[in-house]
């Protein structure tokens, strides 16, 4: 063979498409138009393959945990006691505080005939939001639990956090409000003041911004609050940048539980 | 060989019990060993599993599988152009 031919030959072969790749694509088309199809049959059979893996996982990390524990310093452990101690009773005081607000609430629930908490469902999270950068995670109750699509998800103190996406029969996949773009409304105001409806953007983690007029007032470590009835605390205002040029304001606000340090939510059954 | 199976099986344990950037470190690692195509299943385990519109990812629930796509094609390219890589066994 010639010079001339062998380059020719080489270039083919190398510059051909592979064909491999065009079975897989073929083959990602048709994985995706079956689990359509099928209502979400493949992820179906993805939680019920990561249920054990994932229990599996929190076992091992306990067993860590316990581990580290057993040699952690023993005058360290008794300062993390007290100064948790502390923190306890500061909370109690804290609560105290919000007793009246809690029996006038429920006073004027009662007049509404509003009256009644919702009923919840305590679930364990399997995997949490670290897992991927779609802001989710997967619970370890489902459709044979009660649980349905978009009911609200409740972390500690009735906080709300998000929603459930989808619901399997023995998981369900919660996505938080703090989703990257997506939108939620709130309620911005003080004691005293009259609240203000936002819409607030989520930036992922638990964290959110909005852009509100300059003449709204606000300032750091102010709640905002949830535009449900019984309106939860929903964030606290951590930063306002003003530009002298700009109208607006943009309001970046956090969850004021870690999503990350959560092991179990409720959520509301309709 | 040994190693395609090794990075193989970490890959796709990793999209259930790591978090994503490990996930796409394993990835990277098994594309580095082997043609890798496997890693454009690794993302639709991850879409499927815990996806849902993000209005910031093109309101795509297959985030990971394009982001996997592109990783490959890219490698695919970049071997091509490699001498480490002019050999028909990889």
């Amino acid at each position: 063979m010639s010079f001339l031919q062998q380059n020719k030959s080489y270039v083919r072969s190398h510059s051909r498409f592979p064909r491999p790749l065009l079975i897989v694509f073929v083959l990602v088309v048709a994985i995706i138009l079956f689990n359509h199809l099928t209502f979400g049959g493949i992820s179906r059979i993805l939680h019920s393959i990561g249920v054990p893996v994932w229990k599996s996982q929190a076992g091992v990390f306990n067993v860590f945990q316990s581990v580290s524990l057993s040699i952690q310093d023993k005058k360290s452990l008794l300062a993390e006691n007290e100064r948790l101690r502390g923190e306890i009773v500061r909370l109690e005081l804290a609560s105290l505080g919000n007793l009246v607000i809690r029996k006038e609430n429920e006073y004027f629930r009662q007049i509404l005939n509003r009256d009644g908490s919702p009923e919840l469902v305590v679930a364990a999270i399997l995997a949490r939001p670290n897992r991927t950068l779609y802001d989710t995670f997967i619970v370890d109750v489902g459709r044979r639990d009660g649980v349905v699509q978009d009911a609200l998800v409740f972390g500690i103190g009735g906080v709300t956090i998000g929603s459930v996406d989808e619901v399997f029969a023995h998981t369900s996949r919660i996505s938080l409000y703090s989703t990257p773009g997506r939108k939620t409304e709130v309620l911005l105001g003080d004691a005293g003041t009259e609240l203000v409806s936002v819409e607030a953007v989520g930036r992922g983690g638990g964290d959110f911004e909005m852009h509100i007029p300059r003449g709204i007032e606000v300032f750091e470590g102010h709640a905002v609050y949830s535009s449900s009835l019984g309106g939860s605390i929903f964030g606290v205002i951590e930063e306002i940048i003003t530009i002298p040029s700009d109208p607006f304001q943009t309001i970046l606000f956090s969850s004021p539980i870690n999503i990350q340090s959560l092991h179990v939510v409720s959520i509301e059954l309709q | 060989m040994i190693y395609r199976i090794f990075f193989t099986i970490l890959f796709f344990l990793s999209t259930f019990i790591f978090p994503w950037y490990a996930t796409v470190c394993f990835a990277l690692l098994l594309l580095a060993v082997a043609p890798g195509y496997e890693i454009i299943m690794g993302g639709l385990i991850l879409d499927f599993t815990y996806g849902t519109i993000v209005p910031d990812f093109f309101t795509s629930p297959f985030s990971f599988t394009i982001f996997f796509t592109l990783m490959f094609i890219v490698s695919y390219i970049l071997k091509k152009h490699l001498v480490f890589y002019q050999d028909d066994k990889r």
